[in-house]
């Protein structure tokens, strides 16, 4: 017989669980914890016996009907995509025309920048350097590399991007 | 068995969930067909009302529809479906304002009892709340983790990949939804 002090209940279930042999030994000179064992391994039986409901009939027919409904998902993001790059391009635009000052130091710091990676990469490069320094060129630069970034930006959105709420 | 087959095997629903982004709409029926047992019974647990289970339950599928780009198809697709249906279910009990208490008699007559008999049923409704009104009761927490282990039949890994949960938590959530529900079952505490 056990004169142990009854354990906490989830501690006792755990343990049993988990093949403790100090609950085993409880449960062996228990009465009131072995009955309560036995209620609730009755109660699993019994739970095992549920099954699920079946869904209406037409359950799959309605679920085709939405699908149908909505644009494919690949066009979805073909136009969130266009809608990105064209709030882009009007930002690109709004810099350029709204503040030349600004675009002019911007396309300085990057015609410097291009020209220093083009020094490093191609050494023999000659005329073209002086080209790169005129205001139009960095700003057709800047133009398609923000064009790049945003078309990455969107191959990653497409990818990477899952919420933990739907891959949960 | 070629590489090929034993990749069916291990994942039945890779070929479909392919053939399905690439815009194959008997395949995305398919899929649906495959799990809308699961996924509709869990519905009908978390919420118990057809009409709102069945309409929860076709948003999942929809949601997993237009999401079907970024699911893992080395991952279960019943136990993402399942954890889409679950955070749509968790979202309109919040916004729902009726307590759960009130769909009881709802739910006595929708989810099928294995105590079939007449007899059987009515000393169940003189002596005690049956098994399903009893689970009916139980919050939201409660009631997911014991239809996913014991309706379902999931393993507790599988049962936390569904709630977003460190697996060695589900042990604890099942015995506490368990007790609970024994509690429920008493004669002479719960007298209906
Ligand atoms: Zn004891």
């Amino acid at each position: 017989m056990s004169t142990d002090p009854c354990p906490d209940l989830e501690r006792l279930f755990l343990g049993l669980s988990e093949g403790d042999p100090e609950m085993a030994r409880h449960l062996e000179g228990c009465a009131a914890c072995a009955a309560l064992v036995e209620e609730h391994r009755q109660l699993e039986k019994d739970l095992l016996r549920l099954a699920d409901p079946l869904p209406p009939p037409d359950f799959v027919q309605k679920v085709m009907a939405r699908v149908e409904r909505v644009p494919t998902p690949v066009r979805r993001e073909v136009w969130s995509g266009v809608a990105i790059l064209a709030a882009a391009f009007a930002g690109i635009a709004w810099i350029v025309f709204t503040d030349p000052g600004t675009a002019s130091s911007l396309g300085a710091w990057f015609a410097t920048a291009l020209v220093s990676w083009r020094e490093v990469l191609f050494a023999a490069g000659q005329g073209i350097a002086a080209v790169w320094s005129t205001a139009a060129l960095p700003l057709v630069s800047v133009a398609s590399m923000m064009f790049l970034v945003v078309l990455f930006g969107l191959r990653r959105l497409a990818v990477v991007q899952s919420p933990s709420r739907v891959s949960a | 068995m070629s590489v090929a087959e034993d990749a069916t095997t291990s994942h039945p629903w890779k070929p479909d969930v392919l053939a399905a982004r690439k815009g194959d709409p008997k395949a995305f029926a398919a899929l649906v067909r495959a799990v809308q047992r699961p996924v509709y019974g869990l519905c009908l647990r978390l919420l118990a009302n057809e009409a709102e289970a069945s309409e929860v339950a076709q948003e999942a599928f929809l949601r997993a529809y237009q999401n079907l780009h970024k699911y893992d198809v080395e991952r279960p697709f019943d136990l993402w479906v399942l954890a889409i249906a679950r955070n749509l279910c968790l979202d309109l009990l919040r916004r729902r304002t009726r307590a759960p208490s009130e769909n009881l008699e709802e739910m006595k007559d929708t989810l099928p009892s294995h105590a079939a008999t007449a007899e059987e049923t009515a000393i169940a409704r003189q002596e005690h709340l049956s098994l399903e009104a009893a689970m009916a009761t139980l919050s939201a927490d409660d009631r997911e983790v014991l239809a996913l282990y014991y309706v379902q039949k999931r393993t507790t890994k599988e049962i936390a990949q569904v709630l977003g949960v460190a697996p060695g938590t589900i042990m604890a959530r099942l015995f506490r939804a368990r007790e609970k529900l024994r509690q429920k079952m008493q004669p002479q505490e719960n007298p209906s």
